[in-house]
């Protein structure tokens, strides 16, 4: 009799460690479904799905593990540090409400004044179990062990006429949602007496079997016939003047379900920010349905799965835009993986053009090009690519620009994978995006790229001029790189894009661009674009129209891209990305388009054309002058004559040699500059590490009169531990 | 020449039997001139050691130096061979032939893109110094196949397709 007793109090110990409670708030979406019920995880981020329990195991006194159903994550912890995470639902065949722990094993619930029949919508919300029926009622029970009254069931209201087949919790406001099955329209409960308000149609009808919400107010539902996850943004619902409707958009493709009910613990992001991320986004500015928030395009990375090119996708927790995506050596982990498209003939008005898509394996290829430059991909004839057989390998793919598309720079998107019939936005369960810039363009045209298309050179700027610096050529480092848009041997379009590297000095400067021997009136502004790309803290891109750039008072052509560096950046080192024991990612990058009123002389053709630093105003820039110099102090290339803003009476100070009468500028005694252009995407020396130091090659090519050491800047030059990884 | 010609001399010194002659003013002469040369040639090994820089700032450049990292190439390209245009020039950095002569493209190294009307293409590339070979292409808008060439940089080319 002991020993049966003892065995009876082990076994019951054993099975409450055993019913092990969820460690965190996970981000997954958990669908149950089935008779007898089995347990999906679902990312709902591309829809695909993973059985994660198809045995939660049998109620005590019962034959059949049954369909567990109205189920809610209750995302509680105890004052005391002690989880009480679990799942709550009911079991509709066996009538009873049952808690699931971490392993989705099912134990019963012994509870009081329990109403008759069966139980399909449900969540939890501090500490508390909330479930209805249509024709029944709504009710709840308190889940708290110590409490009085746990697990006996309240009546909260006995009206209960919405046509639900769940409801959930929005994560910042105890009020409940739901979307009517027949009607379509959402509606907010009040938990306190069941009261419901309509919020307007949603735009969809049927079954919603499943929601969950995220940490930001996004509600998720999961529609049964046919696996369409769509998303309704609350986020602001309880905004002053914020009213319905609030349309349903489809988000993914998860699977068909039936019996399903689904919980979530809704104070989990999308996609966790601590967890590698297998995710892959793509790299147009938002306007084309980028980021996460705007329900962007981005595939599922799968191992063994499809991609395009011959470099596998990299995960990202939300996509980073344009020139400083993670494809734009942003983060050394990362890799540029944007390597299955070419367009080997351009794209020509009116011309079939030739595009090159490389695919790792067969699969689907589906391809937009926003022809009329309006920022999105979803006008008529913009699709020019519909479930695209690809084989694997090079596949030509042909591309017939329209005569009337707008010439200029605009965005192409290319989605390939095992699904067809994917949007230009959107989750999807495998494959790859690839986000290209392209060029529609008309016959004739040439397009010269310094240093290529895809890379960079970079400009490095000492900012103690007239005084010599240190020389380790980090006061303000920019990659930098051109195009220059040609016909008939004529100047059409200047385009010029930059990053912010790093700032090495606690001077303010400003940076601009000079194009030589071209007037300022002679820009087409209603053309022209300059946009701010902004990369903060967290990984949360932005990008910014910044309107006209030219420089007011000026004659020359000048773009001012920023008039101070220090305000594109948030750092909490002393200086940005030059010392070693503090790092940041890059922040800051820009992109400007100039194209001409009328086509420009070739002389006017160049390179690198004028890039340029300028003191900020009215900002202290060195004991050496009295008052900030302000705008009249510029650094440019060395020989590069200084601007018409320039003040003069600053060359032939300090260490400076400036002789306008002979076009020397910028130089010492010895001949030495205060800016470089160094050929590529180039590490610059930790602070206060001399030049000389980290590339000692740059010595024997610069007595060599550049004739000996070209790649004296290249990787395998410099001294390991001298220069920003 | 490694003598201690100190020491030599003040041996010599030493030696009570050494007798100030005509013969021993010579040796001692030439001994000097060799301390003297000694002395000139370790001048010059320290003027060597000092001109290998420790710092920029001691680096003294020529007059006309520029600090930039790129030089101009100009190229003319001609595929009357292939029976004209119009057809699209495309040049690039970042490529690999693969063991069927296929090449493998970075399109993101593209240096020009290019229409061409005729069958004749005159263009000026800026190029990075340390690059020393360039891949040209061109496709056309029937069915050719594409053409290829991989060139040496110079500054001035005229290639043949």
């Amino acid at each position: 009799m002991k020993t049966r007793f003892f065995l009876l109090i082990l076994l019951s110990f054993s099975m409450n460690v055993f019913s092990a409670p969820f460690d965190t708030c996970p981000t997954k979406a958990f669908l149950f479904q089935a008779r007898p019920v089995i347990v999906y995880g679902i990312n709902l981020v591309s829809g695909t799905d993973a059985i994660l329990q198809d045995d939660v195991g049998l109620l005590p006194g019962t034959s059949n593990i049954g369909n567990v159903n109205g189920v809610g994550f209750d995302d509680y912890i105890a004052d005391d540090g002690t989880s009480y995470r679990y799942l709550y639902g009911f079991n509709t065949t066996n009538l009873k409400f049952v808690r699931l722990d971490s392993d989705f094993k099912q134990s019963e619930l012994t509870v009081t004044n329990q109403p008759s029949g069966s139980f399909y919508v449900g969540d939890v919300y501090n500490h508390h179990y909330y479930f209805y029926r249509k024709g029944k009622g709504f009710y709840k029970m308190n889940l708290d062990e110590d409490a009085d009254n746990y697990l006996v069931i309240e009546t909260i209201s006995t009206a209960a006429n919405r046509n639900l087949t769940d409801f959930s919790f929005h994560p910042s406001n105890n009020k409940l949602y739901g979307v009517d099955n027949s009607s379509g329209i959402l509606y907010e409960f009040n938990i306190e007496n069941g009261a419901s308000e309509s919020l307007g149609n949603t735009g969809e009808t049927g079954t919603f079997g499943a929601g969950y919400f995220d940490v930001n107010g996004k509600l998720y539902l999961s529609r049964n016939q046919d696996g369409k996850i769509y998303r309704i943004d609350l986020s602001s619902v309880d905004d002053p003047g914020s009213s319905g409707p609030y349309p349903a958009e489809l988000f993914a493709q998860g699977p068909l379900s039936g019996q399903n009910d689904g919980a979530r613990c809704a104070n989990a992001p999308l996609i966790s920010p601590d967890m590698e991320s297998t995710i892959d986004f793509g790299d147009a500015p938002d306007s084309y349905s980028t980021t996460l928030d705007a329900n962007g395009a981005r595939h599922e990375i799968i191992d063994g799965g499809p991609y395009l090119g011959s470099t596998s996708p990299d995960g990202e927790v939300d996509a980073r835009l344009g020139i400083l995506s993670d494809d734009s050596n942003n983060d050394n982990a990362n890799r540029d993986d944007e390597d299955g498209i070419g367009l080997v003939t351009g794209l020509s008005r009116g011309l079939d053009n030739t595009v090159v898509v490389t695919a790792s394996q067969a699969g689907y290829l589906q391809a937009w090009f926003d022809w009329n430059r309006d920022g999105d991909f979803s006008d008529n004839g913009e699709q020019m690519a519909t479930n695209q057989l690809l084989a694997a390998g090079a596949n030509n793919i042909v591309v017939r620009v329209p005569i009337d598309a707008d010439i200029g720079s605009s965005w192409a998107r290319f989605r390939f994978g095992s699904q067809q019939d994917i949007n230009f936005n959107g989750g999807a369960t495998d494959g790859e995006v690839e986000d290209h810039q392209i060029e529609i363009s008309d016959i004739g045209v040439s397009y010269r790229y310094y240093p290529e298309n895809g890379s960079w050179v970079t400009l490095a700027y000492e900012d103690q001029w007239p005084i010599e610096g240190d020389y380790d050529m980090n006061d303000v480092v920019f990659h930098y790189r051109t195009v220059s848009v040609v016909k008939d041997d004529q100047l059409l379009r200047v385009d010029v894009y930059g990053q912010l590297i790093a700032i090495g000095a606690s001077y303010h400067n400003g940076f601009a661009i000079r194009i030589p021997d071209v007037q300022a009136d002679s820009v087409d502004t209603s053309k022209m674009r300059f946009k701010h790309s902004s990369l903060d803290a967290s990984g949360n891109s932005s990008e910014q129209d910044m309107g006209n750039p030219i420089e007011a008072g000026s004659d020359e052509l000048i773009a001012v891209i920023t008039q101070d560096t220090w305000q594109q950046v948030d750092t909490d080192c002393a200086f940005y990305r030059t010392d070693a024991s503090c790092t940041d990612h890059i922040q800051f990058a820009f992109e400007l388009s100039l194209p001409f009123s009328s086509a420009q002389a070739n002389s006017s053709i160049s390179t690198l054309y004028d890039p340029f630093i300028f003191a900020t105003s009215n900002r202290f820039h060195g004991n050496y002058f009295v008052t900030p110099p302000g705008r009249g102090w510029e650094m440019h290339l060395a020989d590069v004559p200084a601007t018409e803003q320039a003040n003069s009476s600053f060359f032939k100070t300090g260490q400076d040699t400036t002789d306008t009468n002979t076009g020397r500028y910028y130089k010492t005694n010895n001949n030495l500059p205060w800016a470089m252009e160094v050929g590529t995407e180039w590490k610059h020396p930790y602070s206060g590490v001399d030049l000389l130091q980290a590339y000692p090659d740059f010595e024997g090519h610069i007595t060599s009169n550049k004739l000996d050491k070209l790649d004296w800047y290249q990787a395998a030059k410099r001294v390991n531990g001298k220069t920003y990884p | 020449m490694n003598i201690n010609l100190k020491s030599y001399i003040k041996t010599l010194f030493a030696v009570k039997s050494v007798q100030v002659t005509f013969q021993g003013l010579l040796s001692i002469c030439i001994l000097l001139s060799l301390l003297a040369c000694q002395h000139q040639e370790e001048k010059e090994a320290d003027v060597h050691t000092e001109k290998e820089a420790t710092s920029t700032s001691q680096l003294k450049a020529l007059a006309e130096m520029k600090y930039i990292s790129h030089t101009s190439m100009d190229l003319a390209v001609d595929i009357n061979f292939q029976g004209g245009g119009p057809a699209y020039l495309s040049v690039y950095s970042k490529y690999v032939r693969e063991n069927n002569d296929h090449w493998k493209i970075n399109y993101d190294s593209r240096l020009l893109a290019s229409y061409m009307i005729n069958s004749q293409i005159r263009q000026e590339i800026a190029i990075p110094q340390h690059l020393t070979r360039l891949l040209v292409q061109v496709w056309f808008y029937d069915d050719r196949a594409p053409v290829s060439k991989e060139i040496l940089i110079d500054k001035r080319l005229s290639i043949q397709l």
